[in-house]
């Protein structure tokens, strides 16, 4: 089924949650993932790319609280679901199997 | 002060993302413009911001325009479509009315449409249409006057292709619209281009048959149109079948009707070096002085502009100019894209079809106008019918509707309408399409008369969006409702602007149709007092037959000799219809000249016509050593030469290189060679001539008694000089009234719109009268049980639309006289009188035609049992 499997960009996402625990909203996710990962994605793909694994269940969210900086607007929270824990176990694992499987190599 | 995001984004976004989103989102990209404020100041910070938000623009983030989705969320549209049909069913009479005021519209949109796309659609379809230029050229003349011509010389061509290296591709050609030859044994008079080799290269016309591109190589190879070969090879293949001349068909391609502004039947290559009878001739028309004939199409290379190949043209100009003999003028080339040639400024000389832009610009006006006037009625009567739907409305804003699926109910109905509309306008369309075609075809229009699914498309949304405009006003009306207050009896404070913008609209049609009325009727006098006008010469019992010039002597002496004619005469153009032509003469001691109105006849002029002669003598026997030619002309060339009157008689003329003088015999009364559908009279000079020269046609006059016994003996005697020659002879006055036939085809398109347009305006008067009718039987039942008369409810129910009436006189009146001094009571020479009484008519027919309608509408009402209408309630 195609959605089963995660893309490369909501692998990043998923983790990029858990590294956060409790701090990841909209904001804190964008700036790890630009940090971390040396690119620069906009608020609105991540938009999209949250709220695609909210549709599949990977990810739950819940409205936090609002400060200054925003305007007194509140957060959104992510956290991954069990469901997602299992994703990402099952995509390291593929990944895990086919790199055994790779022939010792050296960076040319 | 705090520093806060770009505003204008701030507010964009709000206006895009989906509410449900808005504050997360806003409050992340605030809380990520204040930290980059600190980190890279104000400036980077509002840059990134600024590109946020356009990121943001994502179908998981915009919202979706809410009137769209209620009108195309399937199961709500369905509701409004059974809605929008038992509206329609309920209301039959309304319905029609909307229904064919808006199809007579509609079909008159559809053959301006037509035109429209047809021009606009030809000549896609040769090999890089975005470079293919025709070459014409702009004549500057000494006396200031400039003109575009689309003909070039003949020489161009070659010199083109050797000089500028621009050019891809060249073709020249020679259109011969006459060219006369026998296919199947039917003689025929057809369309033929003579082009050279590189014809196909520029242009593309689909094969039918053979290799069109070989078949240039043969010299005696033609190329036909499948429209010649299915009219006369129905059944067999025209492939190697030859004309009476000899030449062999050897391909066959697809008409160029409709794809290109080029018209022909025939193609052939050109004959390297054309011969004429007269070697002379060869000279002057094979030269770069005379260029009337040929034509020049080409394709530049890619990497060059239209600019590049104008300077470049220029430069060729340049020299042109130094070869040429003629010091008249002086000449520019300039290049022309192919897809402008349809539609385009005034060029003479052209080829194929073309119309002016002008034209262009008067079809969508049309359009628009008629949309507008059709689109006022179904405004008009929703608008009235607005008070007994605003219950309705009510009850569906208080079910939960919101305010655009109000406006989607109004304008999914409006479709309805205008989609039945348009199937009711096709069939109006296909059986007007074989008058339409007749009018199209003596023109220079094109018209596809086959329905192509491109062109239903084009109608199609064409009906569309005649709903939405129609629909728009009654849509936003309803809207607006308040549930309250389409309950409460007292909505009258709404009503009465809307009442308001229903007067102006309705005033606004019968302006409209008052000016049509006016418009017509002055063009109908128009023409009718240019038939009827006191010509200054005998037309009674003449007429006009054309014979073969090696016959004319003979027929014209055998003609003389019959017992019923009165007299014969050889004349190159017939007084009444026009002259043949123009000459230039040139001013006594001057070196300035004039263009006169040019025509010859013979001796016999004055038996055959009894011209009226304002001073001098008739035209007398050619003596043989004469070398002044005797003239006529009219006081308008003396006063144009400042030849005074008294001493014109004698005066001699010469002609621009004095090879021929003429000397003045006679001064002609007007109304007698001249156009009378021209502003003003022009110079005109009638000369003597022998027989033998110019072409002409014999005037024949004949005795009132025994007419067709006559004739009879006139045909027989043609048939025993010449067998093939044909008698068709022409009664003047039939010639006079073909002449004018364009003015006359003007003035029947004009009266087919305006009853187009009357018939609009009067079915939306009676939609009204109907309404007021219906709405106000209660008090009238009222009025009659206090004692009212019926003359007295009538004439209650007419005053209303007898303000209209006259205000829409006051309007229209003013606006047609401005309209027709400018038009029809400046154009023509025949000026009509009565300007006071066209209008008057105007005024009358319109107001009595509403009148009898409403009239007709309330009597009924009227007449009506006040008990019957009060008891119901």
């Amino acid at each position: 089924m195609k959605g089963a499997n995660l893309g490369e960009f909501e692998e990043i996402a998923l983790l990029t949650i858990l590294v956060l625990k409790d701090d990841a909203y909209g904001v804190s996710i964008k700036r790890e993932i630009n940090e971390q990962g040396k690119r620069n994605i906009s608020r609105g793909a991540l938009h999209t790319a949250l709220s695609r694994l909210e549709e599949k269940g990977l990810l739950t969210s819940k409205q936090g609280e609002g400060n200054e900086d925003r305007g007194g607007r509140p957060k959104r929270y992510y956290e991954v679901t069990n469901k997602g824990l299992v994703a990402l176990q099952e995509a390291k694992e593929v990944r895990d199997q086919l790199w055994s499987q790779v022939p010792a190599f050296r960076l040319q | 002060m705090r520093i806060v995001p770009p505003k204008l984004y701030t507010r964009l976004f709000e206006a895009f993302c989906k509410p449900t989103l808005h504050q997360e989102l806003q409050g992340d990209l605030e809380e990520e413009f204040n930290f980059n404020l600190k980190e890279l100041g104000e400036k980077k910070a509002k840059a990134i911001y600024r590109k946020e938000v356009l990121k943001m623009l994502r179908p998981s983030v915009i919202r979706k325009p809410k009137i769209i989705v209620n009108m195309f969320r399937t199961s709500l549209f369905q509701i409004h479509l059974k809605l929008a049909f038992r509206n329609l069913w309920r209301n039959k009479v309304f319905s029609a009315i909307n229904i064919f005021g808006l199809a007579a519209a509609i079909t008159v949109s559809m053959f301006a449409l037509n035109i429209i796309y047809a021009g606009l659609s030809v000549d896609t379809q040769h090999p890089h249409t975005e470079r293919l230029y025709r070459v014409i050229s702009k004549i500057d003349r000494i006396n200031g006057v400039q003109s575009l011509e689309a003909s070039t010389s003949p020489l161009l061509g070659d010199k083109l292709r050797e000089d500028l290296p621009e050019i891809e591709v060249l073709t020249q050609i020679r259109p011969y619209y006459s060219y006369n030859d026998i296919i199947n044994g039917n003689s025929l008079s057809l369309k033929l281009l003579s082009v050279d080799e590189n014809f196909f290269e520029v242009f593309h016309f689909k094969t039918i048959a053979g290799d069109p591109k070989a078949a240039l190589k043969d010299r005696s190879g033609y190329i036909i149109t499948d429209e010649l070969a299915k009219r006369y090879f129905p059944n067999e293949n025209p492939i190697g079948k030859s004309f009476g001349s000899g030449a062999v068909i050897s391909a066959v391609i697809e008409s160029p009707k409709g794809i290109s502004h080029l018209d022909f039947d025939i193609v052939k290559l050109r004959i390297q070096k054309p011969i004429y009878a007269n070697p002379k001739d060869y000279d002057q028309f094979e030269s770069w002085d005379f260029s009337s004939q040929d034509y020049v199409y080409l394709r530049t290379f890619a990497t060059v502009g239209q600019e590049q190949l104008d300077d470049k043209l220029g430069m060729v100009a340049k020299e042109v100019n130094l070869l040429m003999k003629e010091k008249e003028y002086t000449l520019n080339y300039q290049s022309q894209q192919i897809n402008e040639i349809m539609f385009t400024d005034e060029v003479y000389n052209s080829i194929g079809f073309n119309a002016p832009k002008e034209f262009l610009y008067i079809l969508i006006s049309l359009i628009t106008i008629l949309l507008l006037l059709a689109s006022f009625n179904y405004s008009n009567l929703s608008i009235a019918r607005a008070i007994q739907r605003t219950k309705e409305i009510g009850i569906r804003k208080v079910a939960g509707s919101t305010k655009s699926q109000i406006i989607g109910q109004i304008l999914v109905e409006t479709i309805v309408f205008s989609v039945a509309a348009t199937l009711v306008g096709y069939l109006l369309y296909m059986f007007f399409m074989p008058d339409f075609l007749a009018v199209v075809q003596t023109g220079n229009l094109l018209f596809n008369p086959n329905t192509t699914t491109s062109l239903l498309l084009v109608f199609l949304g064409f009906s569309i969006v005649v709903g939405l405009i129609a629909g728009l006003f009654p849509a936003l009306y309803f809207a607006r409702i308040s549930p309250l207050s389409a309950f409460r009896s007292n909505i009258k404070s709404k009503t009465m602007s809307l009442i308001n913008i229903r007067k102006g609209l309705v005033v606004v049609q019968l302006t409209t149709s008052m000016f049509c009325i006016m418009v017509v009727t002055a063009g109908s006098d128009l023409y009718s007092s240019i038939l009827n006008n006191n010509w200054n010469f005998e037309q009674e019992g003449v007429v006009n037959l054309e014979v073969a010039i090696k016959n004319r002597q003979l027929l014209k002496s055998r003609f003389e000799q019959i017992s019923g004619v009165v007299g014969v005469s050889a004349v190159s153009s017939l007084p009444g219809v026009g002259t043949m032509g123009m000459t230039i003469l040139k001013r006594p001691n001057s070196t300035d000249s004039a263009f006169v109105n040019f025509s010859v006849v013979d001796s016999d002029f004055n038996r055959v016509f009894e011209p009226w002669l304002f001073a001098g003598k008739n035209f007398e026997r050619l003596s043989s050593d004469s070398t002044l030619t005797e003239v006529w002309v009219n006081k308008k060339l003396l006063s144009n030469l400042n030849i005074p009157l008294d001493s014109a008689l004698g005066h001699t003329l010469s002609i621009q290189n004095n090879i021929s003088r003429y000397q003045i015999i006679g001064i002609m009364e007007d109304y007698l060679f001249d156009r009378l559908d021209a502003p003003q009279i022009k110079p005109t000079m009638v000369a003597h001539e022998k027989i033998d020269s110019y072409r002409r046609s014999l005037a024949i006059k004949i005795e009132s008694q025994n007419m067709a016994a006559t004739l009879n003996q006139l045909e027989k005697a043609t048939k025993e000089v010449d067998s093939e020659e044909a008698f068709t002879p022409i009664f003047l006055n039939d010639s006079i009234k073909e002449s004018y036939e364009g003015l006359n085809q003007l003035i029947n398109g004009f009266k087919f719109l305006s009853i187009i347009i009357i018939a609009i305006s009067l079915l939306g008067q009676l939609g009204i009268a109907l309404y007021n009718a219906e709405t106000k039987t209660k008090e009238i039942g009222i009025r009659k049980v206090l004692g009212a008369r019926v003359k007295s409810i009538i004439l209650m129910l007419l005053r209303g639309t007898l303000i209209t009436l006259v205000i829409s006189a006051l309007i229209g009146a003013p606006l047609s006289y401005l309209f027709l001094n400018e038009t029809f009571w400046s154009m023509a020479v025949v000026k009509t009188s009565f300007h006071g009484l066209v209008l008057a008519q105007g005024i009358l027919l319109l107001g009595s035609l509403v009148v009898f309608i409403v009239i007709v509408q309330t009597w009924r009402v009227a007449q009506a049992n006040p008990s019957e209408s009060l008891r119901s309630e």
